[in-house]
């Protein structure tokens, strides 16, 4: 073996090898696993003979928001444990690679992400037992969780180990230092707010895109650009090729961080998660036409509604 | 008289029979007095036990499991080996204990001249007394380069093995290779005796030279890639590959001693992106800088420098857009 | 048997490789945590170790053990590591984890007690040369293995030597958790987690490695209590008992119980006792065979306050390894001594596993039937890239 650099270490490492991808890779990972799972769950509809229905599925863009939705439930659990920010980062990067291996309408999130936070936080060495867990949790049974764990651990390639920014925004903030030993101040403030920025990327694909160094310096020059500017500059100012690239990477990952900042509303995840539900239960759409058709004759008796849903069934036939 | 048959014939000094009588007949030697006599001779005279030498004015004893096949035809010669054999068997230091190579040259210095008065008689007792006192001695010492001889010469078997199957297969190879040429020339002589027999006349020469011109190109296009599967089938061989590090490794014990030899080298990964300071200022790390706890257990602020800067610098440099463009297919596991 | 990773319904999973198979053979052993098997990959019939973890007992879900090897031996890629090949469930009454690990054949604990095997000063550096080299890669990675001893490191047919058994394998915290001092094989325990520490450090890896270093000069075990309190005495008695002066803050260690006071009263016995740390000569004396250079390394790997005790990356720029004579190559290393009817052990590390080696096979062929499964594998890969 050669010697080699830190750079070589993390292209060896499973984050790199199984979870890296151009912006390319990840919408057509996405496409196909959209297309695959429509194609899937048609085919199902029709062994049980309900693929008349006139049911809508869910577009990639649709899937992503229901997950990162998601990914915020994953975040309010992780307070409700205490578990420290990386344990929570690295449940809700299992939530995000889970779902380039199936689509949201294979596997409602809500049920996924009690698992991932389950499994993330016995990776990360915070071992909570299943009945601790699930007490602290409404309506969740230990074997619900458990029963996921396979198909969970086997989505995600076996791969449990997930670098995150936190630690080198703390690197940074180390180094910074010794750069510009009397800007300690402005670094104090720098770190905070990096973190900050971080804990929003967790809500955004950076983290597929690009490695947790990268991620970190974005954040920190979001917190305070000058600041990052004059450090690289000092730091890599003699490898212009290589200082150009990172300025470049710093403005992609900043870009999609604020892009993804915007809050989702409450209605949009709603008005997916009804979708879903007709997605996984086409039979229900009957009923619903049926309710719609019957107040449409606005306040008729239970028996006219009963009827309607009758006269369907004998068209069906 | 046969000149040339009789030179070869031999006669037993002791019974006078010789091979022209007997051509089964077996001479045999023993190490006490190097006397040549024939196999039958020493069952007769030996089998009931120790008995003298029949040689006049011989007068050692000699037993019979004592007697070998004569390997040179010069007595002195086999004597001489004999003598080595035997004490190489209790000198049998090796060079790697020595702290320096003049001091492995003065033992062997000592190993020659044991061996001189033992082959030349000289000093014989006393050196024969020096012998059994240093395997007396010795005895751990001599069993455990005695088992080392063992495995190098097992070790020293396994390359020649390896060896000669890595030639079988080159000379397999060739051979197949060779065939497969032929067939080839085969291939275009029945393709030029078509293109005459299906040729207009007058335009047969012309479609002779176009038969040849395709057929060669074939010919080469195949050899190549012929050529190229057999490199690659070399480079892959796993024995091929541990025969030619071990032999070189093997081959020149001494040269590979003296090159400078450097085992973090192999495994250093380098880092000139940072260094990691003695001091920073970090709230956070207040209560480790404080602990003496766990200072003791050796654990200290240090530790976490040199952590949380790692991770800040590992990766930095991996520009995923770009690298992962090239390296298609990356998508699947 | 044959066991296969469900496919659904025979269509292609994007982004999911497709996915080898694999047959057990042979049980080769069995632990309350695993059971393991010998077995083979059919795309490329490479022999493998197919350890299959009992999940159905364990009441929460996937087992830290199984967790923490997968999760370290996915990232560790080394020559002197066990390489994970792959990981698939298998479908059946109940579902379980298996992990597909390279075949190995021997492990170092079998070498040691083969007393038919003479070590040579070069062999054992090339022992050591690899352990550290893969030790530094775990440590470059930030990986603790915690349990590090003779039959945790492996050995291929080609005597190459590799750490197994990440099963107690962490991650060095962050400055504010804590880590339970109960790791590590007794034998092979530094003197801060038999003090009870739980803010320790690589090191820990480092102290099992030189009490590996000086079992590979004595072909016994360096310091083999009998308890805990025990393997403290011994340690000490070996080593010298810790002081301030020598090691910085020990006193503070939570099980730390030397106190000066108490040494004469009788109940405290012999356990509290002072020993002298142990001069240049009787070092030598213990290690005969060992060059200056070697006991340095030695001293240097067992030095009692582990903020002194020397790191991988120093250990392998020693001038232990730079010194003559030269490593012996993996290939030519001592084997195993053929034993009664040619068979030998498949081995994934032993701790959690906790099998003895039920069952045994020809070994020599094996070693051969490697070489060949080498081959093969390097043509079909050659042949992937051709067509």
């Amino acid at each position: 073996m050669t010697a080699s650099t830190d750079d070589d270490l993390y292209r060896q490492g499973s984050q790199y090898r199984l979870w890296s991808f151009t912006a390319a890779e990840l919408s057509s990972i996405r496409e196909k696993v959209n297309a695959h799972a429509i194609a899937k769950i048609k085919r199902e509809h029709a062994s049980q003979g309900l693929d008349d229905q006139p049911v809508e599925f869910l577009s990639v863009e649709e899937e992503q928001d229901l997950v990162l939705y998601y990914c915020g439930k994953v975040q309010d659990m992780a307070g409700v444990f205490k578990l420290p920010s990386h344990v929570k980062a690295t449940a809700i990067s299992y939530l995000k690679r889970f779902y380039l291996r199936y689509s949201v309408m294979e596997y409602h999130p809500k049920n996924i992400l009690h698992t991932c936070l389950f499994l993330a936080a016995k990776a990360e060495n915070h071992f909570i037992s299943i009945e601790n867990f699930t007490q602290l949790l409404a309506k969740v049974t230990p074997e619900s969780i458990l029963e996921l764990e396979f198909t969970v651990a086997q989505a995600l390639s076996f791969t449990l180990m997930v670098h995150h920014a936190f630690n080198p925004i703390h690197g940074y903030f180390l180094d910074i230092q010794s750069v510009f030993p009397s800007r300690i101040d402005e670094i104090g403030v720098a770190h905070d707010a990096a973190r900050r920025f971080a804990n929003d990327s967790l809500f955004s694909d950076v983290a597929f895109m690009f490695t947790p160094p990268q991620i970190a310096l974005a954040a920190l020059a979001m917190a305070n650009d000058a600041l990052i500017k004059d450090y690289l500059e000092v730091k890599f100012g003699r490898q212009s090729g290589l200082l150009e690239q990172l300025n470049t990477v710093i403005r992609n990952v900043r870009t999609y961080i604020e892009e993804r900042a915007r809050e989702l509303s409450k209605e949009r995840v709603v008005a997916i998660d009804k979708k879903l539900y007709f997605v996984s239960n086409p039979g229900k759409l009957r009923k619903r036409k049926a309710d719609d058709d019957a107040s449409a004759v606005n306040g008729d008796t239970k028996k006219v509604m009963t009827q309607k849903v009758a006269d369907d069934l004998i068209s069906e036939s | 008289m046969d000149g040339v048959s009789r030179i070869e014939d031999e006669v037993c000094p002791v019974c006078k029979l010789d091979t022209y009588m007997n051509p089964s007949m077996r001479f045999l030697i023993n190490t006490e007095c190097y006397h040549k006599m024939c196999e039958s001779c020493v069952d007769r005279i030996y089998s009931q036990g120790p008995a003298p030498c029949p040689y006049p004015n011989c007068g050692k004893t000699l037993r019979k499991n004592r007697f070998k096949r004569q390997l040179f035809s010069d007595v002195a010669v086999e004597r001489e080996v004999d003598v080595r054999k035997r004490v190489a068997k209790v000198f049998n230091r090796r060079r790697e204990e020595f702290a320096s190579l003049s001091d492995y040259n003065d033992y062997l210095e000592e190993v020659e001249t044991a061996i001189f008065n033992l082959v030349n008689k000289v000093d014989v007792e006393a050196t024969e007394a020096r012998l059994e006192a240093y395997e007396a001695a010795n005895r751990q010492a001599i069993a455990t380069n005695a088992s080392l001889q063992t495995r190098e010469a097992e070790n020293a078997e396994l390359l020649r093995n390896l060896e000669a199957e890595r030639r079988r297969q080159q000379r397999a190879e060739a051979l197949e290779e060779s065939m497969a040429e032929q067939e080839l020339k085969r291939e275009v002589e029945r393709k030029v005796i078509k293109e005459l027999a299906n040729a207009r006349e007058g335009e047969a020469e012309n479609a002779v030279r176009k038969a040849v011109a395709a057929a060669q190109k074939t010919v080469q296009l195949k050899k190549s890639s012929a050529r190229r599967s057999a490199r690659d089938t070399s480079t892959v061989s796993f024995e091929a590959a541990a025969l030619s590090m071990i032999n070189t490794k093997l081959a020149t014990p001494d040269a590979r001693d003296d090159l400078p030899y450097d085992t973090l080298e192999e495994e250093e990964y380098v880092n000139d992106l940072y260094t990691v300071g003695e001091h920073y200022y970090d709230p956070f790390l207040d209560n480790i800088e404080n602990s003496q706890q766990a200072k003791a257990a050796g654990f200290g602020v240090r530790n976490v420098y040199e952590q949380l800067l790692f991770e800040a610098f590992m990766g930095l440099g991996c520009f995923i857009e770009n690298e992962k463009v090239r390296h298609k297919g990356a998508v699947t596991t | 048997m044959e066991e296969k990773a469900p496919v659904a319904n025979g269509k292609k999973r994007p982004g999911v490789g497709r996915r080898d198979r694999y047959i057990k053979e042979r049980k080769v052993g069995e632990g309350t945590y695993a059971v393991v098997y010998l077995g083979r990959q059919l795309s490329t019939s490479r022999v493998v170790a197919i350890k299959k973890i009992k999940v159905g007992q364990f009441k929460d879900g996937l087992d830290m053990s199984a967790i923490r090897e997968i999760k370290f031996l996915s990232e560790l890629r080394h020559e002197n590591v066990i390489e994970l090949i792959d990981v698939f469930i298998s479908s059946g009454t109940s579902r379980s984890l298996n992990l597909v690990l390279e075949y190995l054949s021997a492990d170092l604990e079998m070498v040691i007690k083969d007393r038919s095997i003479v070590f040579t000063a070069a062999d054992i550096k090339s022992w050591m040369r690899m352990t550290i080299a893969g030790l530094y890669h775990c440590h470059r990675h930030n990986v603790l293995h915690r349990d590090l001893k003779p039959n945790n490191l492996l050995l291929s047919p080609s005597g190459h030597l590799k750490l197994a058994d990440f099963g107690l394998a962490r991650q060095q915290p962050g400055p504010y958790d804590v880590m339970t001092p109960t790791v590590v094989t007794r034998w092979y325990r530094a003197p801060e987690l038999l003090l009870g520490s739980k803010t320790y450090t690589r090191k820990v890896d480092m102290w099992a490695v030189g009490a590996i270093f000086a079992e590979l000069m004595l072909r016994t075990p360096y310091l083999p209590g009998q308890t805990d309190l025990d393997q403290l005495d011994l340690t000490f008695r070996a080593l010298g008992t810790p002081t301030e002066q020598s090691w910085p803050g020990v006193s503070l260690l939570p099980d730390y119980f030397y106190d000066p006071a108490k040494t004469s009263t009788a109940d405290t016995g012999k356990k509290s006792g002072v020993y002298p740390a142990p001069s240049r000569d009787e070092m030598r004396m213990r290690f005969s065979a060992a060059s200056e250079n070697a006991l340095d390394l030695l001293c240097q790997m067992t030095t009692l306050d582990p903020a002194k005790r020397i790191d991988t990356r120093d250990a392998l720029g020693s001038e232990y390894f730079r010194e003559h004579p030269r490593p012996t190559q993996p290939e030519l290393l001592p084997k195993l001594s053929k034993r009664d009817d040619t068979e030998s052990d498949v081995k994934v590390g032993s701790n959690n596993t906790g099998f003895s080696g039920a069952l045994r096979r020809r070994g020599k062929d094996d070693a051969k039937s490697e070489v060949n499964k080498e081959r093969e594998r390097g043509l079909a890969d050659i042949a992937k890239k051709l067509f």
